[in-house]
C-alpha cells in the first residue's frame, strides 16, 4: 500500500517536476485527485470481449430454444439480448462464473417464460422451411408430421427436457433450469425417447 | 448381480448422455457388452433422441438471422452500460474502495506520524503510565493526614520506569512522578509512574502539585467525588488543570513556584 502511494508520488512528481516543490500536504491531496477512472473501466473491455465470445457460441442454441417456447423470432432475438446483457452485469459485478452454459439458459428459460405470458403466445413446434430437394422434402416433412405430433403430446416439462438436452446441457443444468431433480430430468427424457421411438415404429 | 440385470431406460439415458456415475457406468457397459436386448434399447433410445434434435435444428435454424446483426447490437448495449456507469465512480469501483481507502488510511498515517509534533514532555505515554490507585475510600484519603511530600517512593521503581520509558537519566534531568499523587490514592506501581523532564515546559511538576492539592481539596470538602477526581488526573492532568483552576495556562503563582522547595498548599484560587 505504502508502496502504492510513493509510486504514484513519483509519478505526481515526475508530472510536475517543473512545478514549485509542493509540501506533503499538497502532495497528498494531489495524489487523492489522481484520476483512478481510466485503469478500473478498461477491465471492463475484456468482459465484454468474453460475453461477446460466450455470445457467439452460445446464441444459436439459446435462440433455438427460446422459439421452442413458442416466441416469435423478434422477441426470441430480444430474450438473447437480454439474456447476455444481464451476463455481462453479473459477471462484471464479480458474481459466480461456474457453469455459465446452464446460467445462461436458465435466466433465457425465465425470461422467455415471462415473455410469453406477456404476449399470449402458445408454444407450438414450428415447421421448417421446405427443404430445396423436393424428394428429400417430401420424406421429411412426412417424418416431421410424425415426430410433431409426438413431440406436441408431450407434457411440456417433458418437451422442455429433451430441447434443453438437444442443446447440450448436461442433467444438473437441465435439473436447475427447470427447477426439478436430477432422477426427474433423466426419467423425463427416457420416457420421451421411449415415445418417439414407438412412434417412428408404427410407421 | 447388477450386470446381468437388464438396464432400466432412464440409466440408459444417463449411459447415452455420460451422466452416469463412474461405478454404475462400468456395470452397464459390461450388462450392455453381453446382453444384446439391452444395446438394442439403447441404440433405440439414442436414434429417437437425434430424430427429435434433428428435427428440433431444422425447425428452429431456418429462423435464425445468421448475420452480424444481434453481435453487433450486444456490442453496443455493453458500451452503453459501460459509458452510462463510468462517471459513476462509487458503484464501478466499489471494490477498488476498500483498497483506495486502505491506502488512504496508511498514507494519512505516514502524514500525521510526520507531522505529528513532538509528544508533550509533561504527560506521561498513556499505555506505560494510564495510572493506578490503591484501594482507598473519600473518608481515609481525608481523614488520613497524608501529604505527598511526606510520602516516599519505593526506590527500586525508580530504574524500572526509566527502562520501561527507555531512558538513561543523567542525574538532575528527571524526577520520577506519580500520574495520581498518593495523597489522592495513587498507588506506589510502575503504572502509576513516569519520568518527567525537568525545564522543558511550563507544565512542570509544581504546577502539577498546585492541581493535586486543589483536587484532594475539591474530593475533601464534597465537591468533587475521589473517582472523578483519580480519572480526571490520570487522563490528561493539564486538561484536567485547565479545567479546574478555569486558565489555559499556568497559574504565575503555581509556575513560579520554585520547586526545590516544599510545596505547601496555597488557596488556589
Amino acid at each position: 500500500m505504502t508502496s502504492t502511494y510513493h509510486a504514484v508520488l513519483r509519478a505526481y512528481n515526475e508530472i510536475h517536476k517543473g512545478d514549485k516543490l509542493p509540501d506533503e500536504s499538497t502532495r497528498l491531496s494531489a495524489w487523492l485527485t489522481i484520476p483512478h477512472a481510466e485503469p478500473v473501466t478498461q477491465n471492463s473491455e475484456p468482459l465484454a470481449s468474453e460475453v461477446t465470445a460466450l455470445f457467439h457460441e452460445m446464441r444459436v442454441p439459446l435462440l433455438r430454444y427460446t422459439l421452442s417456447l413458442g416466441l416469435a423470432s423478434s422477441d426470441a432475438e430480444d430474450i438473447v439480448q437480454e439474456v447476455f446483457l444481464a451476463l455481462f452485469r453479473h459477471l462484471r459485478d464479480g458474481k459466480p462464473r461456474g457453469n455459465l452454459r446452464g446460467w445462461i439458459f436458465r435466466v433465457g428459460h425465465n425470461l422467455a417464460l415471462k415473455r410469453r405470458e406477456q404476449t399470449g403466445t402458445a408454444a407450438e413446434i414450428a415447421l421448417p422451411d421446405p427443404a430445396p430437394n423436393p424428394e428429400q422434402q417430401l420424406i421429411q416433412q412426412r417424418t416431421q408430421a410424425r415426430l410433431q405430433a409426438v413431440v406436441r403430446s408431450l407434457p411440456e416439462r417433458d418437451r422442455w427436457c429433451l430441447l434443453l438436452r438437444s442443446e447440450g446441457l448436461r442433467y444438473r443444468d437441465i435439473a436447475a433450469t427447470l427447477g426439478i431433480s436430477l432422477g426427474s430430468v433423466a426419467m423425463s427424457i427416457s420416457r420421451s425417447l421411449h415415445r418417439i421411438h414407438a412412434a417412428r415404429e408404427r410407421f | 448381480m447388477h450386470t446381468s440385470m437388464h438396464i432400466p431406460d432412464h440409466e440408459l439415458v444417463q449411459w447415452l448422455d455420460g451422466e452416469l456415475a463412474a461405478v454404475r457406468a462400468r456395470q452397464v457397459r459390461a450388462h450392455l457388452a453381453e446382453c444384446p436386448q439391452c444395446a438394442n434399447r439403447l441404440s433405440e433410445m439414442q436414434a429417437a433422441a437425434e430424430a427429435f434434435t434433428h428435427l428440433h435444428h431444422d425447425a428452429m435454424d431456418p429462423r435464425i438471422d445468421m448475420s452480424a446483426g444481434p453481435a453487433a447490437k450486444l456490442r453496443a448495449a455493453m458500451a452503453e452500460i459501460q459509458s452510462t456507469e463510468r462517471g459513476d465512480f462509487w458503484r464501478s469501483h466499489r471494490y477498488a474502495v476498500p483498497t483506495v481507502a486502505a491506502a488512504l488510511l496508511i498514507a494519512a498515517t505516514v502524514y500525521w506520524t510526520a507531522a505529528k509534533p513532538a509528544p508533550n514532555p509533561a504527560l506521561p505515554n498513556a499505555s506505560l503510565t494510564p495510572g493506578a490507585t490503591r484501594m482507598m475510600s473519600r473518608q481515609q484519603v481525608c481523614a488520613a493526614n497524608i501529604r505527598d511530600d511526606d510520602h516516599v517512593m519505593p526506590a527500586h521503581l525508580a530504574p524500572v520506569v526509566f527502562r520501561s520509558y527507555g531512558i538513561q537519566p543523567k542525574p538532575g534531568d528527571y524526577e520520577v512522578d506519580y500520574l495520581i499523587n498518593p495523597a489522592l490514592g495513587g498507588a506506589d506501581d510502575t503504572r502509576n509512574l513516569w519520568p518527567q523532564p525537568y525545564g522543558e515546559t511550563i507544565w512542570t511538576a509544581r504546577v502539577k502539585d498546585a492541581l493535586e492539592e486543589h483536587l484532594r481539596e475539591l474530593v475533601c470538602n464534597g465537591t468533587l467525588d475521589l473517582a472523578t477526581a483519580q480519572h480526571d488526573i490520570a487522563s490528561n492532568w493539564i486538561t484536567a488543570y485547565r479545567k479546574y483552576f478555569r486558565t489555559a495556562v499556568p497559574l504565575p503563582a503555581h509556575a513560579l513556584f520554585m520547586k526545590d522547595k516544599p510545596w505547601i498548599t496555597p488557596t488556589a484560587e
